[in-house]
């Protein structure tokens, strides 16, 4: 874009980024560097960027405090147990929408649409009491219910259904593939990028989730790590045991972040798709 | 004969497939609206639930928490999303040059969108601590008032909310600006430059118009966020302090769930679906208009 190469210009724009990178990556290095800091250590000077020794004190304190291997399991399974029964779903309601005619197919997917505008947060109260009436709450599968159908995937896979062209679809017939098989077999390979896409956004938010889940959890039996946390916090809060607290945050956050960093382009990449669809 | 037995098979072949996902449509998205919708004309007297039209509502928007409710949520809009979304396009217009170091800001930037925003209000907490807080130290540093409880007092309490979501999103809608950057044509630039048009010039005259279909979706979306991202209220304000922070979706949560009063629960869940319909609304007219553009 900048033509000609303004050695001014270009040290302004690095100075700026590098201020505006400092400014937004700083609560994540207070996390880090604070986890690994005493009680004593913050006391004496809460402010020094990096700490005395690399001890695991607070993490395996935090660790012991809460039962974060049970939290870890929930959130493990939700968000997993959940991606395979969406994509299920997601794909063969994508397929129906992309490959196939039938009447009230418009109808249908208006009905779908909606659910793109009545989002998960504004329907917690009925849902609540409807999960409470199906006698769910405290359990995964509440948590999991109001997700299994993803209009957003459902559309972002119907997209990549439709740009596949039909003479592999014939093929796969004259081979005598029923539909299930030729979902299988023919499409699945060529709509992978599009459900990667999808699973990386669902496992994001659903690691990540917070409201749905402190209504609908009530014991460690199915209490998800982000409320987890947040029950933790609430105990420990009256010593202020910031490094306690900072340690066991980042036991809740480091999965993701680890797996960003690794795979940064593919997370970049499905944000991206599915932001410009809704 | 065979050929209707033939069409009806494939008809129902196709409803079968969407089953499964219209089942739980039905049950957890349309069916909850359809109920709050309607417990919200009705409310418990006297153990008894009784048709009160639309006595709720009345009862709401006449509330001075309600009120506040709304005043707040939209300051929290404004002035979460137009910081957001200008610093958004802000960052991607600097990162759109051949600049080095660019895979670096990215990833500082776009982080946030990743962490669970509840465990990363928790370290904001922190930072913004009174006590030991890093920004009362810093502000300290610079010579500015530094004695601030940032969470407990207004109006600096939704100050803290507002800065974290710009946080939490403008790294996310810098990356929606960068794809929309990406799709202007490199000679459009080459041109202006050569007719001598200035940095500023290009940018109000080239980049601002034909971004401007991402602009308007950006816009909507960080509306939409706005009345949605309560996570950090529950952590770090509960609300307060004085109703200072409570916003449309942590009111229903506070009626729902701390006072258990369902009839006004419904109608502000009503309310709320009311405000996603018409902003979602543009949404579509929007994206209607631009696909048609496209072609």
């Amino acid at each position: 874009m900048v033509k000609k190469n303004n050695p001014l210009i270009t040290a302004l724009t690095h100075f700026f980024l590098i201020i505006m990178s400092i400014l937004i990556i700083l609560p994540l290095v207070w996390l880090v560097t604070t986890s690994f800091k005493s009680k004593l250590e913050l006391f004496a000077d809460p402010y020094k960027l990096l700490p005395e020794s690399l001890s695991l004190d607070n993490f395996t304190k935090a660790w012991q405090y809460a039962p974060f291997g049970a939290y870890y399991l929930n959130t493990i399974i939700t968000t997993f147990v959940l991606l395979l029964v969406q994509l299920v779903t997601v794909t063969l309601a994508a397929y129906a929408f992309g490959r196939l005619d039938f009447p009230g197919k418009n109808l249908l997917f208006i009905l779908f649409l909606t659910q793109m505008m009545i989002t998960p947060q504004s329907t917690i109260y009925p849902n609540y009491l409807l999960v409470s009436k199906l006698h769910l709450l405290d359990t995964k599968m509440g948590m999991m219910c109001p997700y299994v159908a993803s209009a957003m995937g459902v559309f972002l896979v119907r997209q990549a259904f439709m740009s596949i062209p039909t003479a592999l679809e014939d093929a796969g017939k004259l081979d005598g593939c029923n539909t299930l098989q030729l979902i299988w077999n023919v499409f699945i390979p060529q709509i992978k990028t599009s459900l990667l896409a999808f699973s990386v956004i669902s496992v994001t938010y659903h690691w990540n989730e917070f409201l749905w889940p402190l209504l609908v959890t009530e014991t460690e039996k199915s209490r998800p790590l982000t409320v987890g946390l947040t029950v933790f916090a609430q105990q420990a809060e009256g010593g202020a045991e910031w490094g306690l607290l900072m340690a066991a945050t980042l036991i809740v956050s480091l999965p993701l972040l680890i797996a960003f960093t690794l795979f940064q382009k593919m997370f970049v990449q499905a944000f991206l798709s599915s932001g410009l669809k809704g | 004969m065979k050929a209707t037995t033939n069409k009806l098979r494939k008809y129902g072949q196709a409803y079968l497939l969407l089953l499964p996902s219209l089942v739980f449509l039905l049950f957890f998205t349309h069916y909850p609206v359809i109920y709050s919708v309607w417990t919200s004309f009705f409310d418990r007297i006297r153990g008894e639930n009784r048709f009160v039209g639309v006595a709720n509502y009345l009862e709401m928007f006449t509330s001075a928490e309600f009120q506040q409710a709304i005043v707040n949520n939209i300051i929290y809009a404004l002035c979460s999303t137009i910081p957001a979304v200008v610093l958004g396009l802000f960052l991607a217009v600097l990162l759109n040059t051949k600049i080095k170091a660019r895979g670096f800001y990215r990833f500082a930037m776009f982080y946030p969108t990743i962490l669970p925003i509840a465990t990363a209000s928790m370290v904001w907490v922190f930072l913004l601590s009174q006590s030991i807080g890093l920004v009362n130290h810093v502000l300290g540093m610079l010579g500015l008032p530094s004695n601030i409880d940032w969470v407990n007092t207004s109006p600096y309490a939704i100050v803290s909310i507002i800065v974290v979501y710009i946080w939490k999103y403008a790294g996310y809608y810098m990356l929606l600006f960068l794809s929309g950057l990406q799709t202007i044509d490199d000679s459009l630039y080459e041109e202006a430059y050569l007719e001598g048009a200035n940095a500023w010039e290009r940018f109000y005259r080239i980049t601002l118009p034909l971004i401007s279909p991402t602009t308007f979706f950006v816009v909507l979306v960080a509306i939409i966020n706005s009345f949605q991202a309560v996570d950090q209220i529950y952590v770090m304000t509960k609300g307060g302090p004085h109703n200072s922070t409570n916003v449309l979706l942590y009111y229903i949560y506070e009626h729902g769930f701390v006072y258990w009063d369902s009839g006004v629960a419904s109608s502000a869940s009503t309310v709320l679906f009311a405000v996603l319909l018409v902003v979602t609304f543009f949404y579509y007219y929007g994206l209607q208009k631009t696909v048609n553009y496209e072609r």
